[in-house]
């Protein structure tokens, strides 16, 4: 078979450095691989042929797109690996004669690398390290990375007696060695495979470690190595075609449901729940309206699920009749990990609380995710940079602040504040609303925040007004002196 | 053996009805609000009205020191505040030593007809037996409702707390404990206007 | 007005209270002279650091200076103690000692017991009630202070704003009345003006090391912490309270006036006088100086300076410097004394310096210790580098720890690490500050520079820089804000009473180091009195040349002892061949050399003081030059100038001949001439000279000369400023100079090994000074197992002359132990094999591998590949399991056949090692490219004509940015041939300012210049070639 695209390496053993001559056997020892150099007439045929997949961009893919690379690989052979973070091997001996050869199945895997548009550097060896020091090695000699399939180049060894002689060349760091050892290695002048494979292995095993030796080993196919095969992590995904157009919500939800139902078992079968879950309502002529639902808390109950979405719905405005729904889980989450985050065994009182996220759910499904929120104390003198909201997420209380036994809890600060300070009225140089307002006290000066721009300058004083309402006002340091109410004591 | 279950009927999660004899109570942190207050304190379940003579003259202090006891025990529950009308201000929430992280504010929205999703999310809260005490600000609120959420806070084992305007005292209301609140000079002046077992009268808390 | 009610403030942090108070203590003091307060407290947190500054300052102002400190106990209680006299200084001093040694440097731990202890007495104490919220706390706190002070404690009330000022006065009003406790108002002053708030904020932020916005409430709320008006106290505090705090004024009389400095007496024998004791040693050095009998002449003078050193009572300070100078030379450690008052005759006779008066140095005694001031005389001794501690050890036991402490250094803010701390402050990751930080990097002005800042990626008009930058800028503002205290390097303070009492003593960071609170200019300010033990690389150096020369030839060289005046000497240095020698040895230096030819140790003398910036900026470079060489007659305006310009053909060089000119010329008083010396020193920054302009001139106009004459002179004071170098400086290096400068000409092999022996010092690397060695004709041998022992020594070659074996020193990593375990194992038996070595000498890995990488096992196993080969498979055996390891199964391993290193590799592997190669220059291997380039090498250049365009490129061996070359950068390229050096204009270095910062090889294209002897190439373009070196390691050495 000829190997139109595959390009045969242009490694010659003469290329390897200064020609390794057999030391005497009686000093020699037992080389790591003591043919190397010798020219060899026979061809052998190896027992398994492996393609590597080198992700050539400059930062490593992340987890996600090399899963998502491994699961469309599969469908060339079903022996794949990762070797993460930017490697994936497939066993390609038994799927050679469906895709056209060695040629033609890696220009399908460079094709499958095009469309997720990663670059790639592709080799082809009868060991998996071979095939994998070859493609990371593949820049160095001279091939740069595809990008499309057809541009695809391959490097390839699919004889056995010419594996040795074609990975000498290559340097050490194609193996992803500890930097350490590449480092001791380099100080006796070795920085090449052949140069290591030269080496006396008792020797070369006492100085840099029997896991590198077993490298070496697994690489010129003297033990078999054995690599985990990668199995897709999946998603759920149905859609459902409507007879009717739909309109109404309820109607949506009841066309929805065994939807879900199905997810919920999906879900159940793989210990699984979802943080994220996306309901795509398609219409006539328009985009799909899409409806996504953000978890705080994994869930796998298709009836929590079914009530959550209804509320979502509820609150949906519908541009046109829906003809088509389809249900899009987000990753899957194993339950048991992601529950902890949220509730601390202990932390509250019964089962009741169980039902809290929930109930947050629920609020945020028909107020909106905004409506609902937590409180959180900033070290901050200026009031309104004092406090922010966070996520509604039960922690331990810090230490108990200011004074509880108070017998009358007027701080100095009110508990309730305007979002924005309003500008009152004033008369003679006091303040007015509803009426003159009446100080009291003395005033608390706070000017700060000149660091982001929001700085204040202000004299806060407890003004009483006509009804008996304690307000919070402060009056300008700056002119033109104006006042302003900025909180209630309620 | 009975000690145990005694203990385990103090449990606020535990719904003991509205037959008990003797509601439990919380201390509101004044002792002569305390002594006017069927059971010596607030309910530790059930509907109470707050209605203020005007915003602002104190009638959220008078809870203020409930609300910090509550959110201190290390079994507290939320301490939700539905609609409220401006926000909530954290930093001296926690001066009064109430615990920010309990704190679980719900904006209704502000344009929705008659308080509608306000009122459902104070009943959503109630019920859920997620909060030990639920504040709630609704101008307008109907008997059947009222009875409705007084209903939703045992279920959930919650005390729901309703602050409505000064007028709606004319109206009748299903709720277990009613108190206007107005300013008296230096403090405020609370009227029971309706308690169970506790007596109809005025009690003056002064300020510091 | 008047009516306004008396005030003084008795709290107050200067920013000598690090990242807190945000004020000079000398803002304060004019900000409360102002305002009208009555008094001033400078009650710095545990610390008196500032209180000089502020006496200072207020020397001679309408306002009382209170000397205090505010204290804050590990139980919470926080005080203000005040002296009230002298004795209660000195409590206060002890306990603040106390606190501070007790902690790390920069803390401090003080109890209940510490006070109790001390007891405070003549102090009063202002009692700072924290914590509103416990009453009992509080409570507690008074009854305990009431129980120990009651009749001098006050309750210190501090109103600020806070919203609850009248809470807290009646609280404080009530624990009063309970204890009857009187009140007194206060203010916690942090800074002068509220203006100084922003920077209290960010220096608040950089002490606790947070972002500005995460501070939070460790931020005070307001800004109310400064001096306020009275008018605005009187609304706030009841007039009693304010004035409270002038009754308590008036009961502080302590003035730092009052401290009195005592020499220590233990040096004068029973039965003598110190002056009596002074006057024996004194003739007894005589007759060792002058062993043929004193010169009449000298006998005068001498008679002259023991009068005036007997008047001014300064006999103690001549004892222990004596004292100290004779510990050393019985240690054989070298010394030589330098400063005014080291160049005198008594001096001279007492061993403290060599400068011989007869040979050419005018000594200068008089005008530096005179009777009309009252300021202390200056020596500073230099002993070699490596073994100064044992001095400074000598003398923490002489006198104790209690008498003797060395002066702190307040380390300043400089552009770089305000640059450093702001960016944190406003949430910079490290690696943008780092990036902003190398915005400034060789550019040390005031001003960042917006184009920097944008080619670093800042936006120069964004809201973080504009905040960022004008606090930089008030941080760097002269006269600096203080970060922390820092040990001085060597000026020692020492007391004949208990020093705690004098000035607080705390810990530094070097362990077992402790500094006084004040520094070398406090010191000064009051008098005091310190010994500066300096150390000097070069003095090292000379003592290992000459015990290696001495050693190897049999001879008894010394240090002033060698052969004077030598004219082969003066030749070589007129050659500006001086790599290595002392002081002349600079770029600049070098330049300087050919041009003025110097001849005589006079000359050398002037040469060290003419290359300085001070001469360069007053113009005297050329004048001098021009006068020496054209040998004309010079003609003086006066016959008291002529005395004084004389032997600087009527240019002034020195900085001891400025102010001898205010004096001769303009009739200055001495005390008034140092005044100027120090304003000179500042005026760049702070301005001040212009008072001394008016005088000047005017008294030179009064006496007759021309308005011309006078202003030249008075322009030359100001180009001056502070780098003018004195001449009893001069003189005492001079003598290092020759002395170097004859070894480096006679015994190139011994000197050279001295010079590595003591590294880390001077201007050169190791490989520059191993290559000019071997250009005179010296043989350097390799490090080698079976040869080297730790220092480089030398070896006698067969025709007699020394060769010079490099020592194990040099080798990268290789520890000490394990260098000291091979020599002791070579003794016993000679090295059969690497393995042999590493049992015997029992070396660990590292040990090996870095004797591997030095390619010191040469002998033993050939090149490196093999050694490391070797190495990596010794296992390393227990120390007592070394003898009965069986080399012999290891030996019996295969030996693989190893690539030979290549040159580069070698080359690489030498300079990584070692740090210089002995083989091939680098840019050897690179030459064929270079020439391909058309670079002319070092030596091409020297047939190029003056104002030729010319390519090259070498190794910047060094790049220097003289602080006062208006932006010029020196760089000095090295290749195989030689040396190039290069001028960059600040317009090119801008332009090329990564090229030029970042290069190991660069490339220049440019202009080549000839003048007088002198060959520099002006660049026009600059590239960096660095990647064509490979891995190659060169350090350059980069001065600012």
């Amino acid at each position: 078979m000829r190997h139109r695209r595959a390009l045969e390496l242009p490694l010659e053993d003469s290329a390897a450095a200064p020609a390794p001559r057999q030391a005497p056997a009686s000093r020699s020892g037992d080389l790591l691989h003591p043919i190397v150099g010798r020219a060899d007439a026979a061809t052998i045929a190896p027992a398994e042929l492996w393609l590597a997949v080198h992700l050539a961009s400059p930062s490593p893919p992340a987890q996600q797109n090399l899963e998502r690379l491994g699961a469309r690989a599969q469908r060339l052979t079903p022996r794949v690996s990762l070797d993460p973070p930017d490697s994936l091997l497939l066993e390609i001996k038994g799927s050679l004669h469906l895709f056209g050869g060695v040629a033609g199945l890696s220009r399908e895997m460079a094709g499958e690398c095009s469309r997720l548009q990663m670059p790639c550097m592709l080799a082809v060896a009868p060991t998996p390290l071979a095939a994998l020091a070859l493609a990371r090695a593949g820049r160095k000699l001279g091939v740069s990375p595809s990008r499309t399939a057809d541009s695809a180049a391959v490097l390839t060894i699919t004889d056995l007696a010419q594996l040795v002689g074609k990975l000498s060349p290559l340097p050490l760091a194609a193996l992803r060695w500890p930097q350490d050892t590449l480092n001791r290695l380099a100080r006796i002048g070795v920085r090449t495979i052949g140069e290591a494979l030269r080496l006396p292995r008792a020797g070369f095993a006492r100085r840099f470690g029997t896991v590198q030796l077993q490298t070496l080993d697994r690489l010129i196919g003297r033990v078999s190595d054995l690599k985990d095969r990668f199995e897709v992590r999946p998603r759920f995904r149905r859609r459902r075609e409507l007879i009717y157009e739909l309109e109404s919500h309820a109607a949506l939800l009841a066309v929805l449901t065994p939807l879900l139902a199905q997810l919920g078992e999906f879900l159940q079968a793989r210990q699984c729940g979802v943080l994220t879950l996306e309901c795509r309502l398609r219409h006539r002529g328009i985009p799909p309206t899409r409806c996504v639902l953000r978890l705080a808390a994994p869930l796998a109950d298709a009836v929590q699920l079914a009530t959550l979405l209804g509320e979502r719905l509820n609150a949906l405005v519908l541009p046109q009749p829906v003809r088509a729904c389809e249900l899009r889980s987000g990753p899957l989450v194993s339950r048991i990990l992601a529950s902890g985050e949220l509730w601390q065994p202990g932390e509250h009182g019964g089962g009741a609380a169980a039902q809290a996220p929930e109930l947050i759910e629920r609020l945020r499904a028909r107020l909106g995710p905004e409506a609902v929120y937590g409180l959180r104390v900033i070290e901050d003198h200026r009031p309104e940079a004092a406090w922010q909201v966070r996520e509604p997420v039960m922690t331990l209380p810090a230490a108990a602040r200011g004074s509880q036994n108070d017998p009358w809890p007027f701080g100095h600060r009110p508990p309730w504040l305007l979002p924005v300070p309003r500008q009152l009225n004033e008369r003679d140089g006091l303040p007015r609303r509803r009426g003159a307002l009446r100080l009291l006290g003395e005033a608390e000066r706070i000017e700060t925040g000149w660091w982001d721009g929001h700085e204040i300058a202000r004299d806060y004083y407890t003004a009483v007004d006509a009804r008996g309402a304690r307000l919070w006002v402060f009056r300008e340091r700056e002119l033109p002196h104006r006042w302003f109410l900025h909180g209630v004591f309620g | 053996m009975a000690r145990d279950l005694s203990r385990l009927l103090e449990h606020p999660a535990i719904w003991r009805g509205r037959s008990a004899a003797r509601t439990r109570t919380l201390s509101t942190g004044f002792p002569a609000l305390d002594e006017g207050l069927p059971g010596g304190g607030w309910p530790h379940t059930g509907l109470i009205e707050i209605l203020p003579s005007c915003f602002g003259v104190g009638e959220l202090s008078l809870l203020l020191p409930a609300l910090a006891a509550m959110t201190r025990r290390p079994e507290a529950r939320w301490c939700a505040w539905v609609a409220p009308p401006l926000q909530p201000f954290a930093p001296a929430l926690a001066e009064c030593g109430v615990a920010p992280e309990r704190i679980l504010v719900v904006n209704a929205r502000r344009k929705d007809a008659k308080g509608k999703s306000a009122l459902w999310a104070f009943e959503q809260m109630l019920r859920s037996g997620a909060c030990d005490i639920a504040l709630a600000w609704l101008r307008n609120a109907l008997p059947r409702q009222i009875r409705r959420l007084h209903l939703a806070a045992e279920q959930g084992a919650t005390l729901g707390v309703l602050f409505r305007p000064r007028e709606t005292a004319r109206e009748s209301s299903p709720a277990a404990l009613r108190i206007a609140v107005e300013p008296a000079a230096p403090g405020v002046r609370v009227t029971l206007l309706k308690s169970r077992g506790g007596a109809r009268s005025a009690i003056e808390l002064p300020a510091r | 007005m008047r009516s306004e009610v008396p005030y003084a403030e008795l709290h107050c942090l200067t920013h000598f209270t690090f990242l807190r108070g945000a004020s000079h203590p000398h803002e304060l003091v004019g900000q409360a002279v102002e305002l009208g307060y009555e008094a001033l407290a400078i009650t710095d947190e545990c610390s008196v650091a500032g209180v000089v500054r502020a006496h200072v300052a207020a020397k001679g102002q309408q306002l009382k200076l209170i000397i205090g400190a505010e204290l804050h106990l590990t139980c919470g209680l926080k005080l203000v103690a005040l002296a009230t006299d002298r004795r209660g200084y000195g409590r206060l001093c002890r306990l603040i000692t106390r606190g501070r040694r007790a902690a790390a440097k920069g803390g401090y731990s003080l109890t209940r017991a510490d006070l109790e202890e001390n007891g405070l007495e003549h102090c009063l104490i202002l009692w700072l009630p924290q914590d509103p919220s416990s009453e009992e706390a509080r409570l507690e706190e008074a009854r305990w202070l009431d129980e120990r002070f009651s009749d001098k404690l006050w309750i210190a009330v501090e109103l600020l704003r806070g919203g609850t000022d009248r809470e807290h006065l009646q609280a404080l009003q009530r624990i009063g009345r309970e204890r009857q406790l009187p009140l007194v108002a206060s203010g916690d002053v942090h800074m002068h003006v509220r203006a100084r708030r922003r920077l209290q904020d960010a220096v608040t932020a950089i002490r606790h090391n947070v972002p500005i916005w995460e501070a939070g409430s460790k931020l005070y709320p307001n800004g109310e912490r400064y001096l306020r008006e009275r008018a605005r106290l009187a609304k706030l505090y009841p007039r009693e309270l304010l004035e409270e705090t002038v009754a308590i004024a008036r009961r502080c009389t302590f003035s730092l006036e009052e401290l009195r400095y005592e020499y220590p007496h233990e040096l004068v024998p029973p039965g003598e006088t110190p002056t009596s004791h002074l006057r024996k040693l004194t003739e007894a050095g005589a007759r060792w100086r002058w062993p043929q009998g004193v010169p009449d002449g000298e006998r005068a003078a001498i008679e002259h300076e023991l009068a005036l050193i007997a008047d001014l009572r300064y006999e103690p300070y001549f004892l222990t410097v004596h004292d100290i100078v004779a510990f050393a030379r019985s240690k054989k450690i070298l010394c030589q004394g330098r400063g005014s008052a080291a160049n005198s005759r008594v001096c001279y006779c007492l061993g403290v310096t060599s400068v011989d008066p007869l040979r050419g140095a005018s000594l200068l005694f008089e005008r530096f210790i005179s009777r009309e001031r009252n300021e202390p005389p200056d020596i500073d001794i230099d002993f070699e580098h490596e073994r100064r501690e044992e001095v400074i050890q000598y003398v923490y036991e002489k006198y104790g720890r209690e008498r003797a402490a060395i002066a702190a250094t307040v380390i300043m803010y400089r552009p770089r690490s305000a640059l450093r701390d702001l960016g944190k402050v406003f949430g910079l990751d490290p690696e943008e500050c780092a990036r902003l930080t190398k915005v400034i990097q060789w550019w040390d002005g005031g001003e960042v520079m917006r184009e920097r800042l944008r080619e670093a990626g800042f936006d120069p008009d964004g809201p973080m820089l504009a905040r960022l930058l004008p606090l930089a800028h008030e941080l760097v503002a002269f006269p600096g804000f203080p970060r922390h205290l820092s040990q001085h390097v060597g000026g020692f303070v020492i007391s004949e009473g208990a020093l705690e009492e004098l000035v607080p003593i705390e810990n530094a960071t070097m362990k077992g180091r402790t500094v006084v609170q004040w520094d070398k200019d406090d010191l000064n300010d009051l008098g005091l009195l310190k010994v500066d033990l300096l150390a000097l690389g070069m003095l090292t150096a000379l003592r290992k040349s000459f015990d290696l020369v001495n050693a190897f030839r049999g001879t008894q060289h010394a240090l002033g002892g060698l052969p004077a005046e030598a004219p082969e000497v003066y030749e070589m240095i007129s050659r500006a061949d001086t790599i290595g020698v002392f002081q002349i040895e600079s770029r600049a230096q070098m330049a300087m050399l050919p041009r003025l030819q110097p001849r005589c140790y006079y000359d050398l003398v002037i040469e060290i003081a003419i290359v300085r910036p001070g001469p360069i900026q007053g113009d005297m470079v050329h004048p001098y030059l021009k006068r020496r060489q054209s040998g004309e007659p010079m003609s003086y305006p006066s016959t008291e100038v002529g005395a004084v310009l004389k032997r600087t053909l009527g240019v002034p060089i020195f900085q001891e001949q400025v102010m001898q000119l205010a004096i001769a010329a303009a009739g200055f008083t001495p005390g008034e001439a140092d005044a100027l010396r120090r304003a000179m020193g500042a005026w760049k920054r702070s301005g001040g000279i212009e008072h001394f302009r008016e005088k000047l001139i005017g008294g030179m106009k009064s006496r007759g000369y021309a308005d011309e004459f006078a202003e030249r002179l008075y322009q030359q004071m100001l180009g001056f400023g502070e780098y003018g170098f004195p001449e009893s400086h001069s003189a005492s290096f001079a003598l290092l100079a020759y002395d170097s400068a004859w070894l480096k000409c006679h015994e190139p092999a011994a000197f050279t090994a001295a010079l590595l022996n003591s590294q880390p010092m001077g201007f050169y690397a190791p490989a520059q000074l191993v290559r000019d060695a071997r250009t005179h004709g010296a043989e350097v041998r390799p490090v080698d197992v079976c040869m080297s022992v730790w220092d480089c020594t030398l070896e006698r070659r067969e025709d007699g002359h020394p060769a010079l074996r490099l020592g194990l020193r040099l080798v990268k990593s290789l520890s000490q132990s394990g260098a000291d375990r091979l020599i002791e194992a070579r003794l016993h038996q000679p090295f059969a094999s690497v393995q042999d070595l590493a049992a015997r000498a029992a070396l660990d890995r590292g040990d090996l591998e870095a004797l591997a990488a030095a390619g010191a096992f040469a002998a033993l196993s050939g090149n490196r590949h093999l050694a490391f080969w070797e190495v990596a498979g010794t296992e390393r055996p227990l120390p007592l399991e070394a003898a009965l390891v069986d080399t012999h199964e290891a030996a019996l391993e295969p030996t693989p056949l190893l690539r030979t290193p290549t040159e580069g590799e070698r080359i690489v592997a030498d300079y990584a090692s070692v740090g210089l190669t002995l083989g091939r220059h680098p840019l050897a291997l690179l030459r064929a490219s270079l020439q391909s380039k058309r670079l002319l090498s070092a030596r091409d250049l020297d047939g190029v004509a003056h104002g030729t365009p010319v390519r090259t490129a070498g190794i910047v061996l060094m790049r220097q940015r003289p602080g006062t070359a208006s932006g010029v950068t020196f760089l000095t390229l090295e290749d195989e041939t030689g040396q190039v050096n290069i001028i960059v204009w600040e317009r090119i270095g801008d332009e090329y300012r990564r090229a030029l910062v970042e290069s190991r090889l660069l490339e220049v294209h440019g202009e080549l210049q000839r003048q007088e002897g002198v060959t520099h190439v002006v660049a026009h373009r600059l590239f960096d070639r660095s990647p064509l070196l490979g891995q190659l390691i060169t350090r350059s050495r980069d001065f600012h």
